[in-house]
């Protein structure tokens, strides 16, 4: 019946509040990934916390880089970082025992020989005037098909019981 | 990615009930127009007929000149982004991609994240909305654009299940 979104894996996070969560022997049949993730971390610092992505275990990140535009609620700006694949907004225990964030990462072409490039939608909304939408697009300047992901928080905070990292294959004509 | 429900609405709101709790996320995919108002209207609703102060947004947004972020805690609807109004062009309409994540969660508040935009041939707008619905109970119905969708909106209910 599904005809677009194919589930691959699912993680669900537990208890001991791990710092990443891995995807591996990511299929290379589908033309396209999608996670979408509904997560909280650890951290206290602000309202938000701050996501990164993995390619391959290449936790170096020297080949990322990233363009972000966000709004704190009284004002939009854009920044670009290098050598992460990171940025991505989400909530943090600040928001309160109930409030996850809901994000998506759409990575196009993972399994073809051209650099990777993503997509990224975040939503940590909290019931306050400081939370911060953000759209980011990443580049990956590595040829190899994409067969582990891994996500993590940034501050190094690790992930509430109840956090959901879903990833979907696109289909591709033909299968 | 399953069809849930679509709803042709000719004037009025939308309202999907019974929603089953067997997928894990909701994503609804809106093209509106709204039969009153001006260009770039807000999307309202609520979800449980949940009319309370039990939402808060946050938006960022573009419109061709300029950027834009605004919010507001403690508000009595959700929102899914913009609808074109009687003032942008004739047939133009508005989409909005809403993605409800974990939404028969009962440990979680529900956040929504929506992609939206409308272009008018002169103006337009671009941006994304984030609501938050403080509420742990799980979404078995969701109202939208209450009073005002014109003739040709379409808005549309999909489940995703996860692996």
């Amino acid at each position: 019946m599904s005809v677009f979104l194919q589930p691959i894996q699912t993680v669900t996070v537990g208890s001991g509040f791990p710092a990443i969560i891995n995807f591996s022997n990511i299929p290379s049949t589908y033309t396209d990934l999608l996670i979408l993730y509904s997560a909280k971390t650890t951290a206290t610092a602000s309202n938000w916390d701050s996501m990164y992505l993995i390619f391959n275990t290449d936790s170096s990140q020297t080949y990322n880089s990233a363009t972000a535009m966000f709004g704190n609620g009284s004002s939009a700006s854009s920044n670009r970082d290098t050598n992460t694949m990171g940025g991505f907004a989400s909530s943090n225990a600040s928001g309160g025992t109930n409030t996850f964030g809901s994000n998506s990462i759409y990575i196009a072409n993972y399994a073809g020989s051209n650099y990777k490039s993503i997509i990224t939608e975040a939503a940590p909304e909290i019931n306050s005037s400081t939370a911060l939408p953000s759209l980011i697009s990443g580049l990956c300047r590595q040829t190899a098909a994409i067969t582990t992901l891994q996500i993590g928080s940034t501050s190094g905070s690790g992930l509430f019981s109840g956090s959901i990292f879903s990833l979907y294959g696109i289909l591709r004509q033909g299968i | 990615m399953y069809p849930i429900a679509t709803a042709n609405p000719t004037t009025g709101g939308v309202t999907f009930t019974s929603i089953p709790q067997t997928f894990t996320h909701l994503q609804l995919r809106i093209f509106s127009r709204s039969s009153s108002g001006s260009a770039g209207q807000s999307i309202s609703g609520s979800f449980n007929s949940d009319s309370g102060s039990n939402y808060a947004y946050h938006v960022l947004g573009g419109d061709g000149g300029s950027t834009f972020s605004s919010s507001a805690a403690t508000q009595t609807n959700v929102y899914f982004g913009w609808s074109a109004g009687t003032t942008n062009t004739s047939n133009a309409f508005s989409n909005c991609i809403v993605d409800i994540l974990d939404y028969a969660n009962t440990n979680k508040y529900k956040t929504v994240k929506t992609l939206t935009g409308i272009d008018s041939n002169g103006s337009g707008l671009v941006g994304m909305w984030i609501s938050l619905w403080m509420s742990t109970a799980a979404i078995t119905s969701i109202l939208l654009n209450p009073n005002n969708f014109a003739t040709g909106s379409t808005v549309q209910l999909y489940g995703i299940k996860t692996a």
